[in-house]
């Protein structure tokens, strides 16, 4: 036993409450609620969507979507390939093997042959990556840095992770995707050990926007500055689409992706889709999809059914399926594969596709990227993609769910909800 | 002492639940230090080649893309910047936003008060949104008058346990949109020292700027921001975000910063804006404490023959702590060929950069820590040689009064002034 003064022991009771308080301000999520005048069109709202969300909307672009395994990844290697000064990629997924050596492998023969080429990984999603791998590309000449690498010394960072995933050659051709470099994105969907998933590939003056979110984390990682034509060409006009890049920075304030998903929903008109792999639907998104329904809009989400890396998310996600369903939105589960592309759109003239998943971790956590397209071509192939994605879902409807609902799985799906602000 | 007596002022613990104690406050401690300390400080900056090749990559970098198509009117002291917000306050249709750090007392309080009272009367949507700490002096009753009225009145990080580990972050941020159309950038704040000509040290010197045209989406933008933190409100319609088309000829870039990790992209701003030089570099700033890394890359860029010009407070300041810390450097500039000035008659507040003779830079970040990593600023960059040889101007009107320093006499400054720069120096980070 030791004896201590009363007023030490006050003074460190004080001081651990005060900065657990600190903490959690820090932490906290801060609500916000949408109220949205009448529109007379989802166009009309666009403006204020990239306003409150700091992103210019930017003309001039051409956009390729690209399906799966098989259409991303011989692009990206292309593009690699042919990549004259610079090639900046980051992402979170990168683990060994086959597709991993091969995309590791592109990278270090364009290092060899001179092209800079700046590689950020996140430090836990890349954890399975191999040593080898990392230090054969190290040793060709690339500079492979780790975002927020697990150190105690950077405890307090080590939740936020980057979930990005950016792709930028020559400052003049980027791809945003949801894509990991692992087999399990090899292939088209066929089965549960290819993953679908979507991305694009944007070409005219958005990609400086693309830059300048990756040089974010190269700075910050590396202190680095990027200046000169190689990295921000003046990029020409390159097609028609209008494009506006989001990337989450959630620090205090509110997170530019939920809101943007928020306004989103708020302000459709006609018909509102979304795919994503994580939707854990909190009570005010409800209620935007219910509000959505109410003034005519076709609601249609699509989420993986039994096929899901993270049974925890899916049964976070179910807590509210059962008022999602009954305020009239479709809901369709995937079962041929795990979905994991995030896309949303509206109105057949804008579409969303990047990182972002419906969840706590990405809305308030993670740093994110994606990119709103405002093309009706675009937008229609997407729908289109959806629509045979529809082939391989059961649809789910409040009835059946009402009936397969036990008091059981409301347990878990509580459980699993109550503890999903981290997943 | 009795021994009664002294078990009735100590505590017995064990040995375990001592050290349970000790390292929970030791995680608690290291937790909050590493969830805010600045991972890379040291930026390397390049050197830049000619300006006009350099924007793309500074306008990348700081997030802040230049819109052409802009009118701009520079707006200097008071006695330029009050009458034209009041006639566009008077003239604001829709919405009128403002954000500012300082509001204090004064007619002028009132006089703004009154102004933003009759509008929110009218029916015009106005929001003001005030810094907790810079407007905690502000007259109660003005607020309450105004809040009677309609306006919308939000308070940034104020003292609440619920934003206790936000509290050193405030918003500095000086700026105004009237109906999404027209935005002012500024470093005024409401206050009667902010009114008048720099006349004497009771009416500082300061300089705004009134802009129409694209740019303006970007200030409501950032507006929108802490607003949508403070309130919750996210401001959706034509009445904030209307079209904007070209009026001018201004190229224009809103730089916004917030301490959001990494970098701040003010502190990007102004390190890459003294890379890019090429021919002269003025500097007009309150406070002035530069890293080594900004005084590496001033020294530079003398070296490459830019004519490097630093105007700073005289005997006139608010703060005599981040003065004495802004001398830590003198010396270091100085002998390199840094030109530096003592303003006399006033506090030169306004927060001006010209490079070049083209890009200028006008508003709320000072050239310390605590704007450059701690609060939020907001500064709108100008691309055009009317309007920086308006600035250059103001610049060079106000060197007329101006004491130079030179080294010769600085070097023979008292052992004591040497160490309360020193110790100020120390202590700035905060400041």
């Amino acid at each position: 036993m030791i004896e201590i003064p009363i007023w030490l022991l006050v003074v460190l009771s004080l001081m651990i409450v005060i900065m657990g308080v600190m903490l959690w301000t820090l932490l906290r999520e801060r609500d916000f609620h949408i109220r949205v005048p009448d529109l007379n069109s989802f166009e009309e709202a666009l403006p204020s969507i990239a306003g409150m969300t700091r992103a210019l909307i930017v003309p001039d672009n051409s956009v390729d979507i690209l399906q799966n395994g098989d259409e991303f990844f011989p692009a990206l290697l292309e593009s690699i390939r042919t990549a004259q000064e610079t090639i900046h990629f980051e992402t979170y997924v990168w683990w060994s093997g086959d597709i991993c050596d091969e995309v590791a492998e592109a990278f270090a023969a364009r290092a060899r042959e001179g092209v800079e080429v700046r590689i950020m990984i996140d430090a836990l999603g890349s954890q399975k990556m191999s040593k080898e791998l990392r230090q054969l590309m190290i040793g060709a000449g690339c500079q492979v840095r780790r975002y927020h690498p697990i150190r105690l010394l950077d405890i307090g960072q080590l939740n936020k992770r980057t979930h990005r995933k950016l792709a930028i050659f020559d400052g003049k051709t980027g791809y945003v995707f949801g894509h990991g470099v692992s087999r399990l994105w090899l292939g088209h969907g066929q089965d549960k050990e290819h993953w679908r998933d979507t991305g694009v590939r944007l070409r005219g003056p958005i990609v400086n926007a693309l830059q300048s979110v990756f040089s974010q984390h190269w700075i910050e990682e590396t202190g680095e500055v990027l200046v000169g034509q190689k990295y921000f060409p003046e990029v020409e006009p390159a097609g028609t689409c209008r494009v506006h890049l989001l990337a989450g920075a959630p620090l205090g304030g509110v997170s530019d992706l939920e809101l943007m998903f928020k306004m989103a929903i708020a302000t459709a008109q006609k018909e509102l889709i979304i795919q994503n792999p994580y939707f854990i639907a909190d009570d005010e998104t409800v209620d935007l999809l219910a509000r959505a329904v109410k003034r005519g809009v076709e609601v249609k989400i699509m989420v993986p059914g039994s096929i899901t890396d993270s049974p925890v998310v899916s049964h976070a996600g179910h807590r509210h399926f059962e008022g999602i369903l009954n305020c009239g939105v479709r809901l369709f589960l995937h079962e041929k594969t795990l979905i994991h592309q995030k896309i949303m759109i509206i109105d057949d003239v804008w579409s969303h596709v990047g990182s972002t998943n419906l969840d706590d971790r990405s809305f308030d956590i993670n740093e994110e990227a994606g990119v709103g397209i405002i093309d009706e071509e675009v937008a229609g192939r997407l729908k289109e993609a959806f629509e045979n994605d529809l082939k391989a879902c059961v649809e789910l409807k409040a009835k059946e769910w009402g009936k397969k609902y036990t008091f059981g799985h409301r347990m878990v799906d509580l459980a699993c909800y109550l503890i999903s602000g981290q997943l | 002492m009795p021994a009664g007596k002294k078990r009735a002022r100590t505590f017995e613990v064990t040995y375990f639940a001592a050290g349970v104690y000790i390292t929970l406050l030791l995680i608690l401690v290291l937790l909050l230090w590493s969830s805010r300390r600045e991972r890379e400080s040291h930026v390397r900056v390049p050197d830049l080649a000619e300006l006009e090749q350099a924007l793309p990559s500074i306008a990348g970098l700081t997030g802040s893309p230049f819109l052409p198509g802009n009118r701009v009117e520079i707006l200097q002291n008071g006695d330029e910047f009050f009458p034209a917000l009041l006639r566009d306050v008077a003239a604001a249709r829709e919405t009128i936003h403002m954000e500012t750090y300082v509001w204090w007392e004064g007619d002028i309080c009132r006089t703004v008060a009154e102004a933003l009272a009759a509008k929110a009367r009218q029916g015009v949507e106005v929001r003001l949104q005030l810094d907790a700490v810079g407007a905690k002096n502000g007259d109660k009753k003005l607020f309450k008058m105004m809040e009677d009225a309609g306006v919308r009145i939000a308070h940034f990080h104020p003292f609440s346990l619920g934003d206790l580990g936000l509290f050193n972050n405030r918003t500095h941020r000086k700026v105004a949109i009237f109906d999404g159309r027209v935005a002012y950038v500024f470093g005024h704040g409401i206050a009667q020292e902010w009114t008048g000509h720099a006349q004497d040290e009771k009416h500082w010197r300061d300089t705004g700027a009134r802009l129409q045209g694209p740019i303006v989406g970007q200030v409501q933008s950032v507006f929108s921001e802490n607003w949508l933190e403070t309130t919750a409100e996210p401001l959706v319609g034509e009445r904030y975000f209307p079209p904007l088309g070209q009026v001018g000829s201004v190229r224009a870039q809103m730089t916004a910063s917030s301490p959001q990790g990494g970098v701040s992209k003010m502190e990007l701003l102004f390190k890459l804006a003294i890379s890019a030089a090429q021919k002269e570099l003025l500097i007009q700033n309150p406070y002035f404490i530069p890293d080594g890394e900004v005084v590496g890359l001033i020294q530079k860029a003398v070296k490459r023959g830019v004519d490097a010009r630093i105007m700073l407070p005289g005997a006139v300041t608010d703060s005599s702590i981040v003065l004495h810390a802004g001398h830590r450097h003198y010396e270091d500039l100085l002998s390199h060929g840094v030109k530096i000035y003592e303003y006399r008659p006033t506090l030169n507040h306004q927060k001006v950069l010209i490079v070049d003779g083209l890009w200028a830079h006008v508003g709320s970040a000072n050239f310390d820590d605590r704007s450059l990593d701690i609060n939020d600023e907001a500064s709108v960059g100008l691309i055009d040689p009317e309007v920086a040889a308006e600035l250059r101007q103001a610049f060079s009107n106000d060197l007329k009064s101006c004491t130079e320093v030179t080294l010769a006499e600085w070097r023979k400054r008292s052992a004591w002034h040497r160490l309360v720069d020193r110790v100020s120096y120390l202590i700035n980070e905060q400041l």
